[in-house]
């Protein structure tokens, strides 16, 4: 039982971790959360989903499509909601507030042009089950981890081996400092949305996969969130962690404590955890020069 | 005369750097003290440890013999020592009369919640009086002309004298100022320096300063103390420090001729 | 026809109560919340339990439930506040704080759960609503114009320079969460017993959003700014007869648009008084001149 619980975690745990991966990529570069996340995450599941309805791709197509539907979002919305900004040099609260009303306005989008309907999507998966050590874990959920490794694993490999991933990082460490060293702020921070798109996508395809699709999936951004600041905000190995924690987590507190109070569970968690553990497990300490 | 100021074998580490190390010197009451070394030296460290932004890691700190090392800094600041910012840190979106007021509201606002909320005669004739005192602070670095103009838009000299005012309006026993002349011509130096004599004397204060404007440092200070790398190097008057071979050496360089 | 423009002004005094909370709390003090629709929910269920149940008078019953709301804030503020958690960190904590309370209600036996609370007596009406609007405007503008309100600002600007000011961030922090707590509660009271009938799922995040909508769209650091946005989203899409979902969607996009082309809002730091409307008439302002030495030329 306990295993069973902690397998179907770990399942739940990787596409937490791919959102966590995401948003932290957004913060450490930003340096302000990104709530309109959460809604790429839905649009990147209903692209998923009408990809391999209405226009009967093959599940690798419709992969694909959700990825580059979520990082053409990503940069729209950076684009236009959030690039003025940051070129005035506005207060972080702005760009929140900025995020928030992308949010709003995605979600709402989507309940007028399409409607509030929960869709399941097709079983693209056999229900073949794996029996692994007494406990069953489904082809899905399979898939789901291993996939969301390899891509953390390819992003992590990015970011630290190449070029452009390293004009990234160097961007969230100094900006002005960056650009003097001949990293394109705009192209850069446009890269940093692009990747986030596509963890948007592959994430919030496999969500949709194994839930339901809805309007109100936007929600999920909180998971998103608690997940990158366990790990800590800033950190992309603690993303990684945060997410599996938060994943095996929430599964351990829906068997063995009630499934109905899971949400309120993950939230007062978060709020514990900031108060005694402010930067999360491997998070960076960003101490004012007075 | 008594120490208002006392730091005892006072040490700061951030991770692995030593910011400042067992560190001890006095302020006397009274008077005006230099603190003068190299840039990192540490001395906006030793303000931010006295004025409660960090925390000692080791060592003390007693204001007038008792201890604030590790306080909150509304503590300190109630308690009597204010300062000002080596970056400036004035309200910039207000106007002069409201950093005034913000300054004044500590001690000279006595009303509580209830009152302010029903706003009776007795509180909005205090506001009033408030305003007024705001003013006379303003008069006192000649800015009283343009009360409600925004803080950044003042030219930076005058912004400085404006935190200075504002450092004062909350009635300190001790004044702590963070290089209030620096980006100052030597004209407006020494008019900084006639300022801080001034009102030395008007508010019957202490004063330690940090600034590497030399000829103002020699002006005004009764005594010197030098720092580098966090540590002590030497203690003295102004004649005795200019002389003293190892500051000579580490700051001032050889070359450095008293006129 | 008169009865439908009431029922449209009720609730907009209504909503002007709870934005005027958000105001101190988001445009005065500078901190971001998403979860006041609980503080709302909180004075509403106790205010309408109380004369429901219990036939405390209706005025008592409104302070009672503004009290409770207050004090609940000051469950989710004091661990929050005291762990000084940075703006977005707090943001999702309200949230969730939120949330949970939602959760909560809809699992109380005195609250009749998901189900509501209906037949409450609706002893608000336009008269005593206007009358209490009335006075939580006066009141909020007495606390923003007192050195409280110049504390908040002081945080909110720069919190460094207010601490050595004096100010305790946490005092004032927490002080502007009750104060907005307790507004929200008194709204939440009032339109309880004006709908007659309550239920979890009326106090959603969507509202605490709205109400932040309204504060930064009116104006970061203003009274009659926030005011006036709640006049227009109360009024607007009624005139314009816009469906539920595009109001939403417009919102979202009026955001949007107010923080690229003008963050500050309508009126930005500044309020609607004579001198001011007065002043957009004037046509030669005078100029303040200033040199590189600052005299005046």
């Amino acid at each position: 039982m306990l295993l069973q619980t902690l397998v179907t975690g770990l399942a739940i745990g990787g596409i937490y971790a791919l959102m966590a991966v995401g948003y932290s990529l957004v913060f450490s570069i930003m340096g302000f959360s990104n709530w309109a996340y959460g809604t790429i995450i839905m649009y990147g599941s209903y692209i998923g989903y009408y990809s391999l309805t209405k226009f009967g791709c093959p599940f690798w197509l419709a992969l694909i499509l959700s990825m580059f539907g979520g990082a053409a979002l990503c940069v729209m919305n950076e684009r236009i909601a959030y690039a003025p900004l940051r070129k005035r040099k506005a207060p972080s609260l702005f760009l929140m507030i900025s995020a928030m009303g992308t949010a709003i306005f995605l979600e709402n989008m989507v309940y007028v042009l399409i409607g509030a309907h929960y869709y399941s999507f097709p079983e693209v998966f056999q229900t073949q089950v794996f029996e692994v050590w007494g406990a069953s874990i489904g082809i899905l959920d399979l898939f789901a981890i291993v996939f969301s490794f390899t891509a953390i694993y390819a992003l992590n490999y990015f970011i630290n081996h190449t070029r452009l991933g390293i004009g990234i990082r160097a961007v969230s460490y100094d900006n002005t400092v960056a650009q003097i060293n001949g990293v394109n702020l705009s192209w850069t921070i446009g890269l940093v949305f692009v990747l986030s798109g596509f963890l948007a996508g592959i994430s919030g395809t496999f969500f949709g996969m194994k839930y339901m699709v809805y309007p109100t999936m936007g929600n999920i951004t909180n998971k998103a969130f608690i997940a990158a600041v366990i790990g800590g905000l800033g950190s992309l190995p603690g993303a990684v962690i945060g997410g599996i924690i938060l994943g095996v987590l929430e599964s351990l507190v829906s068997v063995y404590v009630s499934s109905t109070y899971r949400d309120v569970f993950s939230f007062s968690f978060l709020i514990v955890l900031l108060i005694f553990l402010p930067l999360g497990l491997m998070g960076k300490n960003l101490e004012e020069k007075v | 005369m008594a120490n208002i100021l006392e730091t005892k074998n006072l040490t700061k580490f951030f991770g692995g750097i030593v910011a400042c190390n067992d560190l001890s010197f006095n302020v006397e009451e009274g008077t005006i003290k230099g603190l003068i070394g190299p840039n990192g030296a540490g001395k906006t460290t030793i303000f931010n440890l006295v004025t409660g932004v960090y925390k000692p890691t080791g060592g003390e700190i007693l204001f007038q013999g008792q201890p604030i090392g590790g306080r909150q800094p509304d503590y300190v600041v109630k308690a009597g020592i204010t300062r000002t910012f080596q970056n400036i840190r004035l309200f910039k979106n207000l106007s002069l009369l409201e950093n005034i007021v913000i300054a004044l509201d500590l001690k000279n606002t006595d009303y509580h919640i209830f009152g302010a909320l029903v706003r009776g005669l007795a509180v909005r004739r205090k506001e009033k009086d408030l305003r007024r005192k705001a003013l006379e602070f303003l008069d006192i670095v000649g800015l009283a002309d343009r009360p409600h103009d925004r803080a950044d838009s003042l030219p930076y000299g005058l912004q400085r004298k404006l935190e200075i005012a504002r450092a004062l309006a909350l009635e300190p026993r001790l004044l702590l100022l963070d290089e209030p002349a620096a980006g100052m011509n030597p004209e407006e130096s020494l008019g900084l320096a006639d300022l801080v004599r001034k009102v030395k004397v008007q508010f019957d204060l202490t004063v330690l300063l940090i600034e590497h404007h030399m000829d103002v440092v020699m002006e005004l200070c009764d005594h010197i103390v030098v720092m580098n790398f966090g540590e002590k190097l030497a203690e003295g008057t102004p004649d005795e420090i200019q002389n003293h071979p190892a500051v000579l050496e580490a700051y001032l360089g050889e070359d450095y001729q008293r006129a | 026809m008169w009865f439908y423009i009431q029922g449209i002004l009720v609730l907009a005094m209504i909503n002007i109560i709870a934005v005027l909370g958000v105001t101190v709390f988001t445009g005065f003090t500078g901190l971001f919340s998403l979860g006041h629709a609980a503080f709302i929910a909180a004075g509403a269920y106790t205010a309408a339990i109380l004369t429901h149940f219990y036939g405390v008078d209706f005025y008592l019953a409104l302070a009672l439930g503004g009290l409770v709301a207050g004090l609940l804030s000051l469950v989710i503020g004091i661990p929050t506040l005291r762990a000084k958690l940075r703006s977005d960190y707090f943001a999702i904590a309200t949230l969730g704080f939120g949330e949970a309370f939602k959760m909560i209600l809809e699992n109380m036996d005195i609250t009749q759960g998901a189900r509501g609370l209906p037949g409450i007596t609706t002893y608000a009406n336009i008269w005593n609503v206007t009358i209490i609007t009335v006075l939580v405007v006066a009141v909020t503008a007495n606390f923003v114009f007192s050195k409280y309100g110049r504390m908040a600002v002081a945080a909110r600007e720069d919190y460094m320079a207010a601490e050595m000011m004096g100010i305790n961030l946490f005092h004032v922090q927490l002080r502007s969460l009750f104060f907005s707590a307790v507004l929200a509660g008194i709204a939440g009271g009032l339109f309880a017993h004006y709908l007659g009938f309550i239920q979890p799922s009326l106090f959603t995040g969507s509202q605490s959003s709205m109400l932040v909508i309204a504060v930064v769209t009116g104006g970061m650091g203003s009274i009659s700014g926030p005011i006036l946005a709640a006049l227009l989203f109360a009024t607007i899409p009624e005139a314009l007869r816009l469906a539920n979902m595009w109001r939403m969607v417009t919102y979202g996009a009026v955001l949007v648009a107010i923080m690229v082309l003008r963050p500050q809002g309508i009126l930005g730091y500044k309020e609607i008084t004579f001198k001011g409307i007065a002043g957009l008439f004037r046509r030669n302002k005078p100029k303040n001149i200033v040199d590189s030495k600052g005299a005046l030329s």
